[in-house]
């Protein structure tokens, strides 16, 4: 099985042009990837989709990180599953 | 050196072109040409390679003003919602992801209403009710089966 990981866009935002998030947790989420898509599940509020949250810390900074798998758009003949960022949010 | 954008990043527009510059003495000597042709074409951008990969971008003061307008406003949008308005738009955009890929499948048409579509359609219902409760008011069974049958046209 392969994860394929993605952003939401306004995440790459906060990435990319705010610079409001450090690249060390990128990093960490794309290591960590394979883990977090073993760990989302269907939940009531959305039951066409995994979803799953985990708590960060990257650069001494904490981030509650909320990710999302849409099962339509997987790739089963290649076994490659997706990972989306949807939210993050840094913990004070 | 500078050449049409390879067809591997996608755009093959030939506003965008290929910089790929062996060391900094050839960075220099070409970077004077290349800021007088983005002075005559704001639109012209650069993607500097290294080892044949994109690295960076060289683009117009003007374009990245713009870019920068574009994003800033749509980050500004962003912030303001409330941390569950921006779940569920991020929810939103994943599951428009499926456009694309359902409607390849045969059977299946791929069109999913959006949210402003659907959101028009409930407007357009509102005001329908919003008519018949009208002429309800008024007893008049000639104008509401008239409304009546112009509301299930229009939907």
């Amino acid at each position: 099985m392969t994860v394929e990981l993605t952003f939401d866009f306004m995440v790459e935002i906060q990435f990319l042009w705010k610079g409001r998030l450090p690249m060390a947790l990128w990093d960490e989420i794309a290591r960590q990837k394979n883990e977090i898509y073993r760990s989302l599940e269907p939940r009531e509020d959305n039951p066409d989709l995994l979803t799953g949250s985990k708590i960060m810390s990257v650069e001494a900074r904490r981030f509650d990180v909320l990710f999302a798998s849409d099962p339509a758009q997987n790739d089963v003949a290649d076994d490659i599953r997706s990972l989306i960022v949807i939210v993050i949010e840094e913990l004070k | 050196m500078a050449q049409e954008h390879a067809p591997s990043h996608k755009s093959k527009s030939p506003l965008e072109e290929d910089l790929e510059l062996s060391n900094v003495t050839e960075f220099r000597q070409n970077l004077l040409p290349v800021i007088e042709r983005m002075e005559k074409n704001p639109a012209l951008r650069l993607l500097i390679l290294k080892h044949g990969k994109p690295q960076a971008v060289l683009m117009s003061a003007r374009t990245y003003d713009l870019v920068k307008k574009i994003v800033d406003q749509v980050a500004s949008q962003a912030e303001d919602l409330p941390r569950q308005d921006a779940i569920d738009n991020a929810y939103s955009r994943l599951r428009s992801g499926r456009q694309g890929r359902d409607a390849e499948r045969p059977g299946v048409t791929g069109e999913i209403p959006s949210r402003e579509n659907l959101s028009q359609k409930l407007e357009l219902i509102v005001t329908i009710l919003g008519q018949v409760r009208k002429e309800l008011s008024s007893a008049d069974d000639t104008k509401i089966e008239r409304v009546a049958n112009e509301g299930n046209a229009m939907l």
